[in-house]
């Protein structure tokens, strides 16, 4: 297979306005405000009426094929300015040798919406959570499996679950000194309980020997919806019950709702993100 | 002729590109490496670190269980000890239950398609008598039972079944890390008598077996 390297562009950033962006607002306006002239030069001008009321036709049909929708309009913009460049000679037009659909098919993520809903390809939907489970001592072994199997038969319908533990490599000063800060800032000390915290805080910068982390998420799959209140009905129907379930178990459970930290949990499944 | 197939061409290409624009800013694109190359043995992401996954529980042969039946519960306790030096590793464990109903169909199922082979086994005699001689497979026998076991447990609303997917993956910098990696996760599976498969299989490769743990 080729190589599929491919530079990664600048987040696009743009204004909204009503969860519509306003670039898309100004055009429409343009278009509204074009189609009154045009219907009032109908009404009102003795002759050529035949002329504008192609115009008008023209006007709405261009509007329909390529500022139907902000996504319509996005690509449209994007065709003309590709043309232009072709036209100018400037064929420096982007190409990549991956095969269509290649990362599409490894990341089937459409995508994140409110409340942490991940919304996949061929309309199904998920929530993903990070979670710190309790160590358990051989005593209470077989109640935890007892539990945990009550868990995975709580599940129904089209529920799935995915539980994914990756490894994360840090060096002891990170986590260490991070919680020892944490202390130093949060607690009252005594000047001697707070030398002796900062004399730990210099041991642990100095050593530089690595320690295994492990990350726990797990995944609920909601099933198949058509759309996405539909899937907001299904995670009030579903999660709570679930997320009760596992907090029994003793397990500290993080619903990951932020856009960013979905992404960034789900760069690492991937690129291992800790590691690189 | 000639013109007009240009234009077309053109059209096409700046269509493609004005496509490819669009997917390279969706999400994926984010979320997604720099660069992925596949080969059958792993999957180079952004050219320097190799993944390579493993799915436990596959049996070289159809003809035996990829578990054990008294698997222990703390095979994923030993694979946490792993000290992953040098390299990374993650686990992903898919549940998947399957509805009681379609449970005791596909046992039936199965129990048609093992009377059948055990009775494929038995030829009869010119005067229609069987051929005691000719006896099935053992396996067959003991397939009999867990199956009549399983339909009991489901009926009897005791048990439920699932599909499962017990996927590793593996992360290195280089080919020698990937292996002694592998090495101390082939250890504790094959300790444990599970059965893996580490390389590609099929339409099963090892960049569709990491989207099988991001998919939904």
């Amino acid at each position: 297979m080729a190589n599929n390297a491919v530079p990664k562009s600048i987040t696009r950033i743009r204004e909204e306005w009503n969860g519509l962006p306003v670039r898309y607002v100004i055009i429409v306006i343009s278009f509204v405000v074009l189609s009154l002239i045009l219907i009032a030069s109908i009404l009102l001008s003795n002759r050529g009426q035949g002329i504008f009321l192609a115009i008008l036709f023209f006007e709405l049909a261009f509007f329909y094929k390529f500022m139907r929708s902000p996504k319509v309009m996005d690509r449209s913009v994007l065709v003309y300015k590709f043309l232009f460049r072709s036209i100018k000679g400037e064929t420096v037009i982007a190409k990549f040798r991956l095969p269509d659909g290649f990362l599409e098919r490894i990341i089937p993520i459409r995508a994140f919406h409110q409340d942490g809903i991940i919304e996949f390809m061929e309309n199904k939907y998920g929530l993903l959570m990070r979670i710190e489970p309790s160590r358990i001592c051989e005593d209470d072994i077989d109640t935890h499996i007892q539990r945990t199997r009550s868990l995975v038969d709580s599940l129904h319908g089209e529920l799935l679950t995915k539980a994914f533990v990756c490894s994360v490599q840090e060096t002891n000063s990170r986590s260490l000194a991070r919680n020892i800060v944490n202390i130093i800032n949060t607690r009252e000390l005594t000047p001697e309980q707070k030398k002796h915290l900062d004399s730990i805080y210099h041991h642990a910068l100095e050593n530089n020997n690595t320690v295994i982390q492990w990350k726990f998420y797990v995944f609920l799959g909601l099933g198949t919806y058509t759309t996405l209140d539909k899937a907001i009905i299904a995670k009030k129907q579903y999660f709570p019950g679930f997320s009760e379930k596992l907090q029994k178990l003793g397990i500290l459970v993080m619903p990951l709702k932020n856009k960013d930290a979905l992404a960034s949990a789900y760069k690492q499944c991937i690129t291992q993100g800790g590691y690189t | 002729m000639k013109l007009l197939k240009k234009i077309r061409n053109k059209i096409d290409e700046i269509s493609r590109a004005a496509d490819n624009q669009l997917y390279w800013d969706s999400l994926s694109r984010k979320i997604g490496p720099t660069s992925i190359k596949e080969s059958p043995e792993y999957v180079i992401i952004d050219n320097r670190l190799l993944a390579r996954t493993i799915i436990a529980g596959i049996p070289p042969i159809s003809d035996i269980g990829g578990y054990p039946a008294d698997m222990k519960p703390t095979v994923v306790d030993e694979l946490l000890v792993i000290s992953a030096k040098g390299h990374s590793i993650a686990f992903s464990y898919t549940v998947i239950p399957v509805p009681n109903v379609e449970s005791m169909k596909m046992l039936d199922q199965a129990i048609f398609m093992n009377k059948v082979a055990q009775e494929s086994f038995r030829d009869k005699g010119q005067d229609g008598r069987i051929d005691k001689t000719k006896q099935p497979p053992l396996k067959y026998g003991l397939e009999a039972e867990d199956f009549a076991d399983n339909y009991r447990e489901v009926y009897k609303n005791t048990q439920k079944m699932y599909h499962t997917a017990f996927i590793i993956v593996i992360w290195g910098k280089n080919r020698d890390a990937l292996r002694e990696a592998e090495s101390h996760v082939t250890v504790i599976l094959e300790s444990n008598r599970i059965y893996m498969r580490s390389r590609t299989i099929g339409t099963w490769t090892h960049s569709w077996q990491l989207s099988h743990i991001l998919s939904g």
